[in-house]
């Protein structure tokens, strides 16, 4: 059976690699005692796979991974026997059994962003609000740059094609909560670290920023 | 440090997952409540120090007794040393994130005398004065164990304590003297002197070594009268019996061995006269096929890996591989848990295994000639014919094999020429092999992958008179092969002349290699086995700025009667044994594995008691 289950990475698990995370997530399971259906060749591995990759240092409240187990078993022993095994700042929050064909990836269509904004001194709410829908409606070019093996590969993209606002908050005098949902496209998506970039442009004094994953969207909501 | 500043450092360095400890089966205590705080310290980065197998059981051996916190602390690499100076941060350990000031005891393994200049930085790092009459009592003890401190004397003026042969025993005993001495309020000196006569301890400032005019040593001193005149290695009699944890930690980052890991026993009885381990781990000693598969039982349970490997020297050696491997396979094939064999010769038993353990998991298959001609192989006592490497490279490719991998040394003793062409040939004929046979059953694309070594004699081997190559030499001998081995199924690589010397001038250096250590550390060297990090030219200014000489210790032959740094530890193995050993190679007379006839070495005499192989096989 097929199971997709959402789950945290907080604390010091951020700074678990994509790859790293996967592989703990194999060891937890195989703890578990639970037998995974394994992939065909060389080197067999158990099928689970993550949704999609979050950036190193960034936490997480909304992580999605799928598990292809050998046998059935209730939603809830899953969930408890992989929380026994799985460090604390990484733990299943949900899970389904999903009977689709569709891989896990291929059905994520957006990320969700929270992006806690402290400043140096108070700011207005009503004032946020307006930078914010004034900056969205202008387009916003960067060059992303990549390197690979010396070959050097630029490319334009318009940050606020992928964004939508969807909340601003006051947490506190000095704290704001800016909810960004960011589309998941054929040509790929947003890094945080550009969200911030582009966020820090607009807003002046800006003591610190801290982001943190919230969701993953799917193209059929049944999750 | 709070765990605000701690995410400052995390965020500017490339790897965050090697300082921020959590790993499942670390071992987390209240220090409030623990009597003695001992960080174990690796002189390399956390994946290198994490595959370490003894690391595990010491790090499980101190912590089973409450009263001890034991944690761990790996070299950081150069990014996170910059950031740990910029924000003025100890060095800390990666359980309570603990400054290493804090703590009673550093425990350095010494694995590699090329990770040295890592020990002084750790320790610098924390605040730490390098030299140990520097440190009052309010620093932590710095001890040190590992292969590397069967010849301690380059790290003298840095270490309090060293830990000579095996821990399992010898440490909890120090311990418990520990906790006695902690509550008299006596120095640390006092605290030397009540542990000084146990087996296994060597405190190096109880003595002093004068030397001749020609730079020999002439004798050496005792500063303490009750110190002993010779330091006996201490061993773990009954293996079998001998403390292994339950659990080993699961590290969330890759590391080099990333698996479960079965000792199979210590000790080697093949005899290779170039092999210190061979040597100094004397004498064999097995542990059961049962306590082996409980053990791979608790360490599966608990860790969740996907391999296990089976340890030890010449691991093909086990009285009861077969039955082993085969329970080992029974117990885990549904579960997808593959084993590692190591090389075996290959018959029809193990031809069977062999096939149960690649359906698993595929590997590549090692073999270790270790010289190119027959001759040269007699000369290092390497039993190994080379229609025995021919035949068995031929079952593997006939049983799907396509990788080979192939070890050898150059600079050995008495080498001539033909015996670096020589390691050319075999690698052609193995090639040839995979060709050779008919088309239809060639499978794969063969890669054969020669590594060559520079030969660094050792201490407590037939070889530890003779003279190293120098890097010309070496130099000579590696390129040539370079030259030779240009085929497009063959890949070659090499290790660094220039850090084999130095490498050997600290396997085979007295107390003066300290002053060269010290200031290759001023001078910047750190991380000297990770390649683009050894800096020779500031090794040699090293040298000369402490007036010392690496052609002393690398290019002398020196004389049976000459007196060695080492003479003072007695690993069981004698020196009329070594020397016999030495003549024998002279005349490329092999001697036959000890399990057929005992040799002689005298580590029954000195160890055991008794015949070597009484229960221990």
């Amino acid at each position: 059976m097929k199971i997709i289950f959402k789950y945290t990475k907080l604390g010091k698990l951020k700074y678990i690699s994509h790859l790293d995370t996967l592989r703990l997530l194999q060891r937890a399971l195989r703890r578990t005692g639970l037998p995974a259906k394994y992939s065909e060749g060389f080197n067999p591995h158990p099928k689970l796979s993550i949704a999609f990759p979050l950036s190193l240092g960034i936490e997480s409240i909304g992580e999605m991974a799928e598990v292809e187990l050998a046998i059935r078993v209730e939603r809830d022993v899953f969930v408890n026997k992989m929380n026994d095994s799985l460090p604390e700042g990484l733990q299943i929050i949900s899970a389904s059994e999903f009977k689709g064909n569709k891989p896990l990836p291929a059905q994520i269509v957006s990320q969700e962003y929270r992006l806690n904004v402290c400043f140096k001194s108070n700011q207005d709410l009503e004032q946020a609000l307006k930078i914010a829908d004034a900056i969205l409606a202008c387009d916003y070019n960067i060059i992303r740059v990549k390197e690979k093996k010396n070959k050097v590969t630029k490319k334009e993209i318009n940050i606020v094609e992928y964004l939508t606002l969807m909340q601003i908050e006051a947490q506190s005098d000095l704290t704001f909560s800016i909810d960004f949902k960011v589309a998941i496209t054929e040509t790929g998506s947003l890094k945080i670290e550009e969200i911030r970039d582009f966020v820090s442009t607009y807003f002046q004094n800006i003591d610190h920023l801290t982001a943190i994953r919230t969701n993953l969207n799917f193209v059929d909501k049944s999750v | 440090m709070n765990n605000i500043k701690l995410d400052e450092l995390l965020k500017k360095v490339e790897k965050p997952a090697r300082y921020i400890g959590g790993e499942l089966n670390s071992v987390m205590k209240d220090k409030t409540q623990v009597h003695v705080r001992f960080a174990f310290a690796f002189p390399d980065v956390y994946e290198v120090g994490m595959s370490h197998l003894g690391m595990h059981i010491i790090y499980y051996l101190l912590n089973q007794d409450k009263d001890i916190w034991c944690e761990r602390v790996f070299a950081p690499w150069t990014d996170m040393e910059d950031e740990l100076k910029y924000h003025d941060v100890d060095l800390f350990t990666l359980e309570s994130n603990d400054s290493l000031k804090e703590f009673d005891f550093i425990g350095f393994t010494l694995q590699y005398e090329m990770s040295y200049t890592n020990i002084l930085n750790m320790m610098s790092l924390a605040g730490i004065p390098v030299e140990s009459k520097h440190r009052d009592d309010s620093f932590p003890l710095i001890v040190a164990g590992g292969p590397c401190a069967f010849n301690p004397e380059p790290l003298h003026e840095f270490v309090d304590i060293f830990f000579i042969g095996e821990s399992e025993d010898l440490l909890p005993e120090v311990m418990e003297i520990y906790k006695q001495h902690k509550n008299s309020g006596e120095g640390k000196y006092s605290f030397f002197k009540k542990i000084s006569h146990i087996e296994g301890i060597y405190i190096p400032s109880f003595y002093d070594v004068v030397y001749k005019d020609d730079n020999t040593i002439k004798e050496r001193v005792k500063l303490y009268d009750k110190a002993p005149d010779i330091i006996k290695k201490r061993i773990v009699k009954n293996l079998d019996q001998a403390y292994f944890p339950e659990k080993i930690i699961v590290p969330f980052i890759e590391t080099v061995h990333d698996r479960v890991v079965l000792e199979l026993f210590r000790g080697c009885t093949r005899g290779c006269r170039f092999c210190q381990a061979g040597m100094i781990y004397r004498p064999i000693r097995e542990r059961s096929v049962e306590t082996l598969l409980k053990q791979a039982d608790l360490l599966i349970d608990s860790t969740g890996h996907e391999e296990i490997s089976l340890s030890s020297l010449s691991t093909g050696d086990y009285s009861k591989l077969i039955e082993l491997a085969q329970a080992l396979l029974d117990k885990y094939e549904e579960r997808r848990i593959g084993l590692s064999l190591p090389s075996l010769r290959l018959d029809s038993i193990t031809f069977e295994l062999i096939k149960r353990v690649q359906k698993v998991r595929k590997s590549g298959l090692t073999f270790a000639p270790e010289a190119g001609t027959q001759r040269m192989r007699d000369v290092i006592n390497k039993n190994i014919s080379e229609e025995e490497i021919i035949d068995s490279v031929k079952t593997a490719f006939a049983l799907g094999w396509s990788n080979i991998k192939l070890y050898f040394m150059v600079g050995l003793p008495g080498e001539t020429i033909e015996d670096i062409y020589g390691i050319k040939d075999i690698a052609y004929k193995v090639k040839d092999e995979f060709f050779k046979r008919d088309k239809n059953s060639i499978k794969g694309n063969l890669n054969v992958s020669v590594s060559v070594a520079c030969f660094v004699p050792k201490p407590f081997t037939p070889f530890q008179w003779e003279k190293q190559n120098t890097v010309a030499e070496f130099s000579n001998k590696t390129s040539i092969l370079k030259k030779e081995l240009k085929d497009k199924k063959i890949s070659y690589s090499y290790h660094d002349p220039k850090l084999s010397v130095i490498e050997g001038a600290f396997a085979l250096g007295d107390r003066r290699m300290s002053k060269v250590l010290k200031k290759a550390w001023q001078m910047g060297c750190t991380f000297d086995g990770w390649g683009d990090k050894f800096k020779y030219d500031v090794w040699m200014k090293a040298f000369e700025a402490a007036d010392v000489s690496l052609g002393y210790y690398t290019e002398r032959n020196k004389a049976f009667t000459e007196v060695l740094p080492w003479d003072f530890i007695n690993c069981g193995v004698n020196k009329e044994f070594l020397i016999k050993e030495k003549e024998l190679s002279l005349s490329r007379i092999t001697t036959e594995d000890c399990r057929i006839s005992c040799t002689g070495c005298g580590v029954n005499v000195e160890l055991v008691g008794g015949p070597c192989f009484e229960n221990h096989i």
